[in-house]
């Protein structure tokens, strides 16, 4: 008891103390919501809080409710278009479980949103962690997400087992990469999988033919050749499509790249496991689970992307990535760039950050291939119940019933792991970006949603978030060296391989 | 005649009255009571736990598991200063960006003051308007404003720098130039130190510059022999304070790379930095208690030094320190 209460009195404190010596100001957006009244009708009178098997119980116009906490902020869902939806979710929730009461002790489920920026989202949840305070659902987050809270999570397995909730539907493989040593701690919500998008109107400016949406076709190079798709390929045009300010491109003699106004190509929000997955499947952890390795596919992707940017002057480096020419960190979105990997989420902000809605028209293209497979790294979110949630099964009603609102995945920009994902894109996905990009729907057009679909199947066995030794350290610092790749010109990339492998072997043989 | 006394009346002592001067200090300490239990709640407990974490390998992920270790945390601390490790390199970083930081920004402000300071100089409080107003700014978004501004690509500075044909650093994207942009970075700011010595130089009776001028003394030694020494007293409390506030320094190396790696090259990776790191990213809670005591440690220390000097270069005109 002495050990719990002091427990308490640490995590508060400490938190307090260390926050105040470090000056973060770690303010939180919350949106709490009971979401059970309407406008027009009168606030619900809400007593305070008892607690009843450790859970937490209000009563609402008299009728006593379990309160179940959804906490949003660690990945998506904290845009105020994203925060609307949620909110009527809850709402919903609420209202039916007014009236059809499922919650485990007989009374209704009361679903509350706690919606905090994700910049301050880790903290707060450890905070909360700590001071025994947590929430039941946190979600959606992706692999990454999830990693910094190992341990934190319940198995979902029994519960869903208690609901009656069947896995069967699932793809095996992906409910395997949701899993940390073999337990679902996460419910499998949605894919966002790797493609290419590419700027239309760049394309036709250039009079080059679009890239291919089609696992082999081939692409036909400005002199009639037709080439496979390959990272060779992208290099090439990517080169065609930059341009200086003087209107060369960078293959021609004469360009200048400190004077670029347009890119061929952009890896947004760049990071080295990703990178490394684009080229083919891997990890830096070898088999036996301990030892660092950096697999060859991998070197050569990062020697391409390092060479895109100093060399074949088609990726922007960090600083010109940073410039107001390429919307100040937000690169296919400025209108200056023709194409850009990016997960199936990044359709939301095509144009929602560039006032001048630079982006009139635009599609999406299958990932290339390297030594003829194509490997396209795909976001996985999923919602998770915590292990310290009082209420666990009753959070599991809640949260079926959130993974089950499509107007929530499509606002997310998520596809269902489940179900006719097609009629999906069509139904969610293109209604919402109809109205942002008229020139594209205009005359019966539409986004071939089919290359996400197809580009599922080419997902990497090995997760470009997955599990490592040290997990949180180990990434910093393999994204130390990844990020010089971005600022600094004239690096021995085999010296950065090394560098990579020792210092990812020295956190490895850390790991407690 | 039955004569019934009134024992009650005649023996019950007087009602107590509480003095004037208890009522009136138990009346402040009822008016100070906020801020006292805010000040033992929110500071003085908070101390004491960070002190008594400093011995645990408190992780917040799993606050029950805790144990104590002894002096654990500050041997790991004592041999990262001492190799190298993060606590040494964040240090370093730290005191780099002091020894360019204090000197710089007091400099600059005490020039600002004194050109606001001017009799001859017109529209005096619009020039102390303007030099004020960034400090009302937040630091987040005067963080990201000066990102911009200092861009290498696109960066007002660069452009200008380049019209005139001079070549332009690739400020946070060098690690060599991504301090000296934090020290210009920290310029912006300076508008609340500009007040104090402004204050300080309002206070200098102006019978001692007629003296000088009298002895034939010039604008420098104006400054030197009576300016300096008048208001040595607000110098030296804007020296302390400036050193507080680099101890305390994270926000803006914090925008400039969320990641918290003190990109580009470790260059930005302040003390607090690797603190918060420590505490928040890799959940070793202990470990960064124990080093914010040393770094409260380096402060007071740093205080002791300044106080101790102070004898020697501090004026103070009524005598009293």
């Amino acid at each position: 008891m002495v050990r719990r209460g002091f427990t308490r009195f640490a995590a508060l404190a400490s938190v307090a103390a260390l926050a105040a010596s470090a000056c973060t100001g770690a303010a939180a957006t919350t949106a709490p919501s009971t979401g059970a009244a309407t406008p027009s009708a009168p606030p619900p009178q809400v007593t305070p809080a008892t607690t009843a098997g450790g859970g937490q119980i209000v009563s609402v116009n008299g009728v006593n409710h379990v309160v179940v906490q959804w906490y949003v902020g660690l990945g998506s869902g904290t845009n105020p278009s994203q925060i609307t939806v949620e909110q009527k979710v809850v709402s919903d929730f609420n209202a039916l479980q007014d009236k059809t009461p499922t919650g485990t002790k007989g009374m209704p489920i009361l679903l509350s949103l706690n919606i905090v920026q994700n910049t301050t989202a880790t903290d707060i949840l450890k905070t909360q962690l700590a001071a025994n305070n947590a929430p039941d659902i946190v979600g959606p987050v992706g692999v990454k997400g999830r990693a910094a809270f190992q341990g934190v999570w319940a198995d979902i397995t029994p519960l869903a087992k208690t609901a009656g909730f069947d896995f069967s539907a699932y793809d095996p493989n992906l409910l395997k990469q949701l899993s940390t040593n073999g337990v679902l701690d996460g419910f499998p919500y949605a894919v966002y999988p790797s493609m290419i998008f590419f700027n239309k109107d760049l394309f036709d400016e250039a009079k080059l033919p679009y890239p291919p949406q089609k696992v082999g076709d081939k692409y036909t190079m400005p002199d009639g050749t037709k080439v496979d798709w390959t990272w060779d390929t992208v290099r090439k045009l990517a080169m065609l499509l930059s341009v200086d300010n003087k209107g060369k491109d960078a293959t021609q003699a004469g360009f200048d790249p400190t004077n670029q106004v347009q890119f061929g190509f952009d890896f947004m929000w760049s990071e080295g496991r990703r990178m490394g997955s684009d080229f083919g499947n891997g990890g830096f952890v070898a088999a036996d689970g301990k030892t660092a390795q950096f697999p060859d596919a991998w070197k050569a992707a990062w020697t391409w992307y390092y060479n895109g940017i100093w060399t074949d002057h088609f990726i922007a480096n960090t600083t010109q990535e940073n410039s107001t020419l390429l919307a100040t960190g937000n690169p296919p979105s400025s209108g200056h760039v023709a194409m850009a990997q990016m997960f199936q989420w990044y359709d939301c902000c095509m144009a929602a950050t560039s006032p001048s809605k630079t982006i009139k028209k635009w599609d999406v293209a299958i990932q290339p291939s390297y030594n003829g497979t194509i490997s396209a790294p795909m976001d996985l979110d999923v919602f998770s119940i915590t292990k310290a949630s009082k209420d666990a099964q009753d959070a599991f009603t809640a949260l079926a019933y959130i993974a089950g609102r499509g107007d929530l995945s499509a606002t997310y920009g998520g596809i269902p792991l489940v179900g006719d994902q097609l009629t999906y894109y069509h139904k969610y996905i293109d209604a919402m970006l109809k109205p942002e990009f008229p020139e594209i729907y205009a005359n019966g057009g539409l986004i071939n949603w089919q290359v996400p679909i197809d580009m599922e199947k080419y997902a990497p066995a090995i997760h470009h978030e997955a599990a490592m030794p040290n997990y949180v350290k180990s990434m910093d610092d393999y994204s130390k060296i990844w990020t010089t790749l971005g600022t600094t010109k004239g690096l021995d990339m085999n010296k950065v391989f090394t560098d990579v492998t020792t210092a990812l072997q020295t956190d490895f043989s850390a790991a407690p | 005649m039955v004569i019934v006394e009134d024992n009650e009346s005649v023996h019950a002592p007087p009602p107590r009255r509480m003095s004037l001067a208890r009522r009136e200090t138990l009346m402040g300490l009822a008016f100070l009571s906020p801020w006292l239990i805010g000040l033992v709640v929110f500071t003085a407990l908070p101390i004491v736990a960070s002190l008594v974490l400093s011995f645990t390998d408190f992780n917040l992920l799993h606050p029950a598991d805790f144990r104590f270790i002894g002096l654990d945390n500050y041997t790991r601390m004592w041999n990262e200063l001492m190799n190298d490790g993060a606590a040494g390199k964040s240090l370093g970083v730290t005191a780099r960006f002091a020894l360019m930081s204090v000197p710089v920004t007091i400099v600059l402000a005490l020039g600002v003051a004194l050109l606001v300071n001017r009799k001859l100089l017109a529209g005096k409080p619009v020039f102390r308007t303007l030099f004020f107003m960034p400090v009302l700014i937040p630091l987040v978004a005067s963080t990201i404003v000066w990102q911009g501004f200092l861009n290498g690509s696109t960066g007002w500075l660069g452009q200008i720098l380049r019209s005139f044909g001079l070549p332009s650093p690739d400020w946070f994207n060098d690690p060599s130039w991504a301090l000296p942009g934090l020290v210009l970075l920290g310029t912006w700011g300076i508008g609340n130190m500009t007040l104090i010595f402004l204050a300080g130089l309002q206070g200098v009776p102006t019978e001692l510059y007629e003296a000088v001028k009298i002895d034939g003394g010039g604008p420098w030694a104006r400054f030197r022999h009576v300016t300096l020494p008048m208001i040595s007293p607000v110098l030296f409390y804007n020296i302390l304070i400036s050193i507080i506030g680099v101890s305390q320094y994270f926000t803006q190396a914090y925008v400039l790379d969320p990641g918290s790696n003190g990109n580009p090259g470790g260059s930005t990776y302040f003390y607090n930095l690797n603190l918060y790191k420590e505490g928040w990213s890799y959940n070793q809670m202990g470990f960064a208690s124990a080093l914010a005591w040393l770094m409260m440690l380096i402060v007071v220390v740093a205080a002791l030094v300044l106080f101790r000097t102070s004898a020697r270069w501090v004026f103070y005109a009524g005598g009293d320190r």
